[in-house]
């Protein structure tokens, strides 16, 4: 597919993540503030195609008579904040950590690599429901706390490219040749440990915005009546029988984002060679 | 409006024609259990469903919540401090031994003994200073200052057999006993043959936790339960197009939402407080958020039948271009109102919020953990707005609503109007009931002059009720009497 | 699942470097390593839950009731100890800890310790019944993507990428509807029979099911290469035969080391589960006590976890030592 000069497998992915992300931050402003303003006498109707549904209203609206399409849209905004902002962070903390664990080694390596384990053995949602419980729950908060749930896998792939360029003999002959480290990371190392985390923080990105969807769920995520797809989903619930609409959408951009973010990291898995072995020892979509 | 509602509403279809069982199984679900077998150390309502059912009280509420007799059959005031209750013959525990004089002492004196564990009911008698026994059939109550509600609290002491003060499952003398518990999740209870109460229809009881509103409501569907509590009222109304019935009943609970000046200053001035008591369509708010399960209210706390209920007391009603101008005359566009919250309330209280953003404020809602919310309630805010809902059905009188009375230090104010306070000190020691009515009337006055409160609507109690129970009768205090309800074949 | 993101196991990420010395001296310097390490964990997630449950809310609100009033919500908390200053409670607790001591339920008044441990057994239950789900049905999905047709590897790899990508809470919501209301074939909550078992399993396993799938492909495109199979089949052994004696036993070992290492990611994802399904594990017992401040019973409930986590993973590196020696070598 490639040959023909564009490659489906990752511009189809990233194309609606793009657009996804367009449309939650740009489409609420289009329809306007009234749409996501609470209506009780328009509660539970259903979406256009179907009997009783009321103009204007596409999706349908909620218990509270807000537009289903604004409400996911704009729910949207809050679990793509947070999902892409704690990847981002995830894989920042990681490169940092995972650079001076590899590159430096010694007991910085012990320590972070020792850290990186016992992390991996607590139970993250439970710290993160405690956690939250007690500093609340703004984006920001959420962002900081997932970043948390998601360091240790850039970190342990950084970790271990680091390692091994820092042992090739074209790298062990430039610090021979008194080249400095800061040099050598940035000539050296950095060149490969960027495409792989660039990897790794498309799968984070699934990961977190489904973790963001479970404390919301679970009552934890940001405040209402702001949106986010977890807690549209928690509050719809008890309506699946009667008004399946509200569950639905959210649910449905949930699965759409988690695909294409994984479906865009095995893209660029294919696409760049570097570091991909050790992707594939440390990630199994 | 008591009975009003009960037939319109309470299982009305067809008792008649439907054949009753005997010795049937019911499994109530809710949405939380009694936290302890010990009605002493239950927590305030979440254990009442439970407790009713094995143990009994000097006295109860009857339908219409008015006290009337249960382990007491008569009773007298001596003094303004004192009053003697006659106790029932015949009545046992079902450990077997028999109700006395003695039994009631002890229990008064347990819950008075200032262990931690019975922080709740000790609370809710606190006036109570001691208890004795005059003879074998007559206990003696004494209050530290006269108390114009002592019976009223009297309804909240459940009698247990000091013998089994310490056993793993306290004897009552209910027409229910406990055969098996797993805490926090289930209580199953069987038929107390010889209660003084006991009837023969409903043999075996459970009472079963489902937190899970969704969860609770499919359990019901399929069958596993009979009678739901604490389903949102939504989901209650649709269950009614299957055949399952609502049953509801005013519980004295006001929803309302607490002001707090001394969080947000611009919550001071007056014309803010009357925006947002003009904000509601409380009508609306009825009918979408309760699903039509309480009464609009924009006037006082205390509902008809009451104490001190003001008919002629005006309403605050919906006006969305006077609230919007009395926001932009007070310069307060924009200002920011979170309103905190526990998980119970979110669904009203994101109402709340949905209203007053519509007149130009910016509110969120802010759900804490019961854990929380309580202190945050109870002692200081960090958020100006509070959406609560007084617990008052246990006690029927204003006394319950002691968080708008004189505070204590470090206890933050939600209603900082020193007349409102001194009338609240002085009514319960009122023993002449008119001059207290008078009072609890002014009381009432106050705050609606002043939209010292946003009030909301009085909520009723629901269950839901599936289709083989035919009746489901609740008590004064709006909980279910099992050993009363019919079960169809 | 709740967590998509896993990092398999890394050889030799805090084993120390080979020393030479005898296998005896490497066994107990590895025992010493697993030790700490159990140490350290234990320490280090009952101190961060110790501060987190304390910093907003305390019982003593919950036990005295909305009613109640100033001064008996502080002699409630008086008689809880929750008036002494953070750090005592916090030494108080640290000996009370290694004394295995915990307390009783500030609710029920029952042994925490004890409460932690009865709700163990069904979430026990739980998992194992989700790992062998996703064995069972995992290892064959895995050798259909790798072996299937056009058709079935297409149907079954979109199957996966689904499973992989649909949330364990909303896929709970979907077997609730369908399966108790909609077919009113399976409870629709709560634990102790085999039927409740079933929704809860598929929850959690749907998610562990893809993994493993895609972990057995990837290993068997691997292994298929390897001499010692090009030898078999050259020795005129069957497809068949080739694949089940050779290619899975070899990928065995990768699947298992997965699952041990997923422990705590499985936990989470129970968490979840146990709450929706008001399945009496000990993730919903956490959780109820985590809402209600009932701290004897949240430190319980995760020293609990905490050494079964710990334990698991140690039993399960010892088994894959037993099961395959490369890793025996690899981590040596």
């Amino acid at each position: 597919m490639r040959r023909r000069g564009i490659d489906l497998r990752l511009w189809v992915p990233l194309g609606v993540l793009v657009l996804t992300i367009v449309a939650c931050f740009v489409g609420p402003m289009l329809l306007g503030p009234e749409a996501g303003q609470q209506a009780l006498g328009e509660r539970l109707a259903p979406p256009a195609w179907l009997p009783g549904a009321i103009d204007g209203r596409p999706l349908g609206t909620d218990a509270f008579g807000r537009d289903m399409l604004t409400r996911t849209l704009e729910g949207g905004q809050v679990s793509l904040q947070v999902g892409f902002g704690a990847a981002t962070g995830a894989v920042l903390v990681g490169m940092v950590l995972g650079l001076v664990a590899g590159y430096w080694g010694g007991w910085c390596d012990r320590v972070i690599m020792a850290g990186a384990d016992i992390w991996l053995a607590f139970p993250f949602l439970v710290i993160a429901l405690a956690a939250v419980a007690v500093v609340g729950s703004d984006i920001p908060v959420l962002i900081v706390l997932l970043t948390l749930g998601g360091w240790v896998l850039p970190t342990r792939v950084t970790r271990t490219i680091a390692l091994r360029v820092r042992s090739e003999d074209y790298v062990v002959a430039a610090a021979g040749a008194g080249a400095s480290d800061l040099y050598l990371v940035r000539r050296h190392v950095l060149p490969q440990v960027l495409p792989a985390n660039l990897v790794v923080w498309s799968f984070t990105v699934g990961a977190l915005v489904v973790i963001e969807g479970a404390l919301s769920f679970l009552g934890l995520g940001v405040k209402p009546p702001t949106a986010s797809w977890g807690n549209i989903i928690a509050d719809g619930t008890p309506y699946l029988q009667t008004a399946w609409w509200i569950v639905a959408w959210p649910a449905l951009m949930i699965v759409v984002t988690v695909i294409c973010a994984n479906a865009l990291g095995n893209a660029l898995r294919g696409r760049w060679n570097a570091g991909a072995d050790v992707i594939d020892k440390e990630v199994v979509p | 409006m008591l009975a009003l509602t009960l037939t319109a509403c309470g299982g009305g279809d067809g008792d008649a024609d439907a054949k009753s069982v005997d010795d049937a199984s019911v499994t109530i679900g809710s949405t939380a259990i009694s936290n302890s077998l010990d009605p002493a150390a239950a927590l305030s309502s979440v254990g009442r469903t439970y407790t009713k059912q094995v143990f009994d009280q000097l006295v109860t509420f009857d339908e219409d919540g008015e006290i009337a007799a249960s382990l007491a059959t008569e009773w007298e005031r001596v003094d303004d401090t004192t009053v003697d209750f006659t106790l029932r013959k015949d009545v046992t525990f079902s450990s077997g031994a028999a109700l006395d004089a003695a039994a009631v002492v002890a229990n008064v004196e347990r819950v008075l003994s200032g262990d931690p564990a019975y922080a709740t009911v000790a609370g809710r008698i606190a006036t109570v200073k001691e208890a004795s026994e005059v003879s074998p059939e007559v206990v003696r109550v004494v209050t530290s200052t006269p108390d114009a509600i002592l019976l009223n609290r009297m309804t909240l002491l459940d009698i247990v057999d000091p013998a089994t003060f310490d056993a793993d499952r306290p004897a009552g003398t209910g027409p229910f006993q406990v055969t098996g518990y797993e805490a926090g999740t289930s209580i199953e209870l069987t038929r107390f043959d010889d209660s003084w109460r006991a009837t023969d229809s409903v043999k075996d009881l459970t009472i079963q936790a489902i937190p899970n509103p969704a969860t609770l409501s499919s359990a019901l569907r399929t069958g596993e339960v009979d009678v739901a509590y604490g389903l949102p009222a939504d989901v209650a109304t649709q269950l009614e197009g299957s055949g399952f019935t609502n049953v509801h009943k005013p519980a004295g609970s006001s929803a309302i939402t607490s002001l707090i000046a001394d969080v947000e200053p611009a919550l001071a001035d007056v014309r803010v407080r009357e925006a947002i008591n003009l904000a509601v369509n409380r009508e609306e708010f009825v009918d979408a958020v309760l699903g039509g399960f309480g009464t609009p209210n924009g006037s006082q706390l205390l509902q008809k039948g009451y104490l001190g209920y003001d008919d002629s007391l005006p309403s605050y009603e919906f006006d969305l271009d006077r609230a919007k101008s009395l926001v932009s005359e007070a310069g307060v566009e924009g200002l920011e109102l979170p309103i905190a919250t526990t998980a119970l309330f979110k669904a009203p209280a994101e109402a709340v919020a949905g209203y007053l953003n519509a007149i130009g404020f910016k509110s969120e809602v802010v759900v804490q953990d019961l854990s929380a919310f309580i202190p945050t309630l109870l002692m200081k805010s960090e958020y100006p707005l509070l959406y609560w809902q007084t617990d008052y059905y246990d006690l029927r009188d204003i006394t319950s609503v002691s968080r708008f009375g004189p505070t204590a230090p470090g206890q933050q104010a939600h209603i900082p109007v020193n007349e409102y306070q001194d009338l609240y000190a002085s009514q319960s020691g009122e023993l002449d009931e008119a001059k207290r009515e008078a009072q609890i009337k002014q009381m009432a006055k106050i705050l609606n002059d002043e939209a010292g409160v946003l009030f909301l609507a009085w909520t009723d109690n629901l269950y839901t009720v599936a289709p083989r129970i035919s009746d489901l009768p609740l008590s004064g205090d709006s909980l279910v009497r099992a050993e009363a309800i019919t079960v169809s074949e | 699942m709740t967590e998509g993101v896993v990092a398999s196991v890394d050889p030799g990420a805090t084993a120390p470097p080979s020393a030479g010395r005898g296998r005896r001296g490497r066994r107990a310097r590895r025992l010493g390593a697993m030790t700490v390490r159990l140490l350290l964990t234990l320490l280090g997630l009952l101190t961060l839950l110790f501060f987190l449950v304390r910093l907003s809310g305390d019982p003593a609100g919950v036990l005295a009731g909305p009613s109640a009033t100033p001064q008996q919500l502080e002699a409630v908390r008086a008689g809880l100890g929750l008036d002494e200053p953070l750090l005592a409670q916090y030494a108080a607790f640290l000996g009370d800890v290694v004394r295995l001591d915990f307390g009783t339920s500030v609710f029920s008044g029952e042994s925490a310790l004890g409460t932690a441990l009865g709700a163990l057994p069904a979430t026990l239950v739980l998992l194992v019944t989700t790992m062998l789900v996703s064995v069972a049905v995992g290892i064959p999905c895995g050798v259909l993507l790798d072996r299937g047709g056009r058709v079935t590897r297409a149907v079954v790899g979109t199957s996966m990428t689904l499973a992989q990508a649909v949330p364990t809470f909303v896929l709970g919501i979907l077997l609730i509807y369908l399966f108790a209301v909609r077919l009113g074939w399976l409870p629709a909550f709560g634990s102790g029979t085999a039927a409740t078992l079933v929704m809860p399993t598929l929850a959690l396993a749907t998610f562990a099911i893809a993994r493993t799938a895609r972990m057995v492909a990837a290993e068997l495109e691997q292994v298929e290469d390897q001499d010692f199979l090009r030898t078999a089949a050259a020795k005129g052994a069957s497809t068949r035969r080739v694949l089940w004696r050779h290619a899975l036993p070899n990928a065995f070992p990768a699947v298992a080391a997965a699952l041990v290492v997923e422990i705590s990611y499985l936990i989470s994802g129970a968490v979840v589960v146990e709450v929706l399904f008001a399945y009496d594990g000990i993730g919903k017992e956490l959780v109820d006590a985590i809402f209600a401040r009932d701290y004897p019973v949240v430190q319980a409930c995760v020293f609990v976890i905490g050494v079964f986590v710990v334990v698991v993973n140690v039993v399960g590196d010892g088994l894959l030592r037993a099961l395959d020696p490369r890793i025996a070598r690899a981590r040596a």
